[in-house]
């Protein structure tokens, strides 16, 4: 059973798309259509951190499809406290993306190779660049190196700016496992970029 | 702690390549097939529904046409795809604001004031819009058709009167009915007669806005002036605030208990909302004849509350056509009817079986995800 409203005006069970995530779950129970709104909020933010991830952007469009797939699926579980939805598509993606190591191990490789693109006269934070450019093969071959549970942690934080209390939500795990997992890991890096120098 | 590490991951981020059109048009076809092609699963009705239309149609388009036919006086016509038609009543905004002060000084001769642990139960039966997007299901690679049609429920709902409480949800599926143009699809005559009985579980507190237990709506201004802030609160961002706020009023009423000083102060402000007019002879899906207070949207759909025409109590809702281009239906097209048929406090909720969900097992002990 499909409900939706007509495009002018929303039908009697579904009132206009809901600005609050929750709210536009909760609308999706009874009117599944509606679920397409999720989609169109944050296809594009997922597809772009799948295709940081992954080597092969046709992975990524999959993962892309799949994340939205098993959200609606999964979106009578929904913790309906939660406006912001981000965090728990992020943790779907995040688990697909796990069942993808060659693709993500190929975009590891890759990124000890390739020289960093960057625009002329991008002067802000140089030094820094410089610093990350010179490390970018080591801190690589670290990020390979860590455990996926480490991984998956680490690259939400660092690529998809979740905070950690988002990042918990992500992963499901308590935040003081986020921030133990998290230091934990920072030290494991550190440690491969000591070896590497 | 220093954050250096997180700082140079963060530096070694990739850029992005675009998301192709193509996939990501193909994406949302698939989630919209995905949509479409679900049965009207357990998952997806076990949490409150809280945004979910109340109502009754207590009689099948036959009935009703015939009720219609009686209580009109004007003859509703079955056009030519069976579709429900009723010939239009006049609008005549003056007396709206009479209706609903009616209605306001009717809320006060009923207050049913459940306690805390007690259930409000509330009987309607609905029809509403279905509307199936089609696409290629992504499962199988069929290729299912757009449709359209009215689909019909009666529903029984207990929920907590304080909100704490894991509440119960029973649907049983009524014949369906065609939707202007449209034939009946295939799947939704299915469905008719099957029952489903769906956990209402309480997660953790609902955001205010959401909540529609009687605690939460007793907690309502009592008084019209402040009602009407209410329900102006939140701008919908489509310049249609009065719109919005019709919608509202809706809303409040529909499954609920609203205690009686918030229902005369809801009615009252509902006075006030710009382009509310009267329908003089207004069915409910009961087949009850009514008055209705009703305001025109801006897809050219009147949404309607039927009154009693003697004891202005509500008894439900409708949603009808009344320009023929903007809806793209024939004037006079019923496009949802509800009737409310019993609202009592209860001291439990019926029983469920085992048989409660496709997420059976743990998962289902909480229904909390």
């Amino acid at each position: 059973m499909v409900t939706l409203s007509l495009p002018q005006r929303a039908a009697a069970p579904a009132p206009p798309p809901p600005s609050d995530d929750a709210a536009l779950i909760e609308v999706s129970l009874t009117d599944p259509d509606r679920f397409a709104v999720l989609f169109d909020r944050y296809a594009d933010e997922i597809h772009r951190y799948a295709a940081r991830r992954l080597d092969d952007v046709t992975v990524a469009d999959d993962v892309t499809a799949e994340t939205f797939l098993v959200a609606f699926r999964k979106r009578a579980r929904y913790d309906l406290n939660r406006p912001d939805a981000r965090p728990w598509l992020y943790g779907i993606a995040s688990k697909l993306i796990s069942g993808h190591r060659r693709a993500e191990t190929r975009r590891l490789k890759a990124l000890t190779r390739q020289a960093p693109e960057r625009a002329a006269g991008f002067e802000e934070r140089s030094a820094e660049r410089v610093t990350a450019d010179g490390l970018r093969p080591a801190l690589a071959a670290a990020l390979a190196k860590l455990g996926s549970a480490e991984r998956e942690l680490l690259l939400l934080v660092a690529w998809a700016e979740l905070s950690y209390e988002e990042a918990a939500q992500a992963l499901d795990i308590p935040i003081g496992t986020v921030r133990s997992r998290l230091s934990r890991t920072r030290t494991k890096i550190r440690r491969s970029l000591e070896s590497h120098t | 702690m220093n954050e250096d590490e997180i700082r140079l991951v963060a530096e070694l981020r990739p850029d992005a390549p675009p998301y192709d059109p193509g996939a990501k048009a193909a994406a949302r076809r698939g989630l919209a097939a995905a949509a479409a092609s679900r049965p009207p699963s357990r998952s997806a009705w076990r949490r409150p529904p809280m945004m979910m239309l109340a109502g009754a149609l207590a009689a099948t388009a036959a009935v009703t046409v015939t009720t219609l036919a009686t209580g009109a006086g004007r003859g509703p016509e079955r056009g030519p795809a069976g579709q429900v038609v009723v010939t239009l009543p006049k609008v005549a905004p003056v007396s709206a604001s009479e209706v609903l002060d009616r209605a306001a000084r009717a809320a006060a001769r009923t207050d049913l004031d459940p306690r805390d642990e007690q259930f409000v139960k509330v009987e309607s039966e609905t029809m509403y819009r279905a509307f199936d997007m089609g696409g290629v299901s992504p499962g199988t690679g069929e290729t299912v058709p757009e449709t359209r049609h009215l689909y019909r429920t009666k529903r029984v709902i207990w929920q907590s009167a304080d909100g704490t409480r894991d509440g119960v949800l029973r649907i049983e599926h009524l014949e369906p009915e065609a939707y202007p143009g449209w034939p009946i699809p295939e799947r939704a005559r299915r469905q008719a007669g099957q029952v489903e009985m769906l956990p209402l579980p309480v997660c953790e507190p609902l955001p205010d806005h959401l909540r529609r237990d009687y605690a939460a709506l007793k907690r309502l201004p009592s008084d019209a002036e402040a009602m009407r802030a209410h329900l102006y609160k939140g701008d919908p961002g489509d310049g249609s605030p009065d719109e919005a706020a019709w919608e509202r009023v809706g809303e409040m009423v529909r499954e609920t208990y609203l205690p009686a000083a918030q229902r005369a102060a809801l009615f009252r402000a509902a006075a006030t909302i710009p382009g509310v007019g009267m329908v003089n002879d207004a069915e409910d899906a009961a087949g009850r004849t009514g008055i209705a207070v009703g305001r025109i949207g801006r897809d050219g759909v009147r949404a309607d509350l039927v009154f009693d025409p003697e004891s202005y109590e509500l008894l439900g809702e409708r949603e009808v056509v009344v320009d023929e281009k903007l809806a793209q239906a024939p004037e006079g097209s019923l496009f949802a009817s509800t009737a409310q048929l019993s609202v009592t406090v209860v001291d439990e909720v019926p029983a469920l079986g085992n048989d409660a969900g496709e997420d059976s097992g743990k998962d289902r002990a909480s229904g909390c995800g």
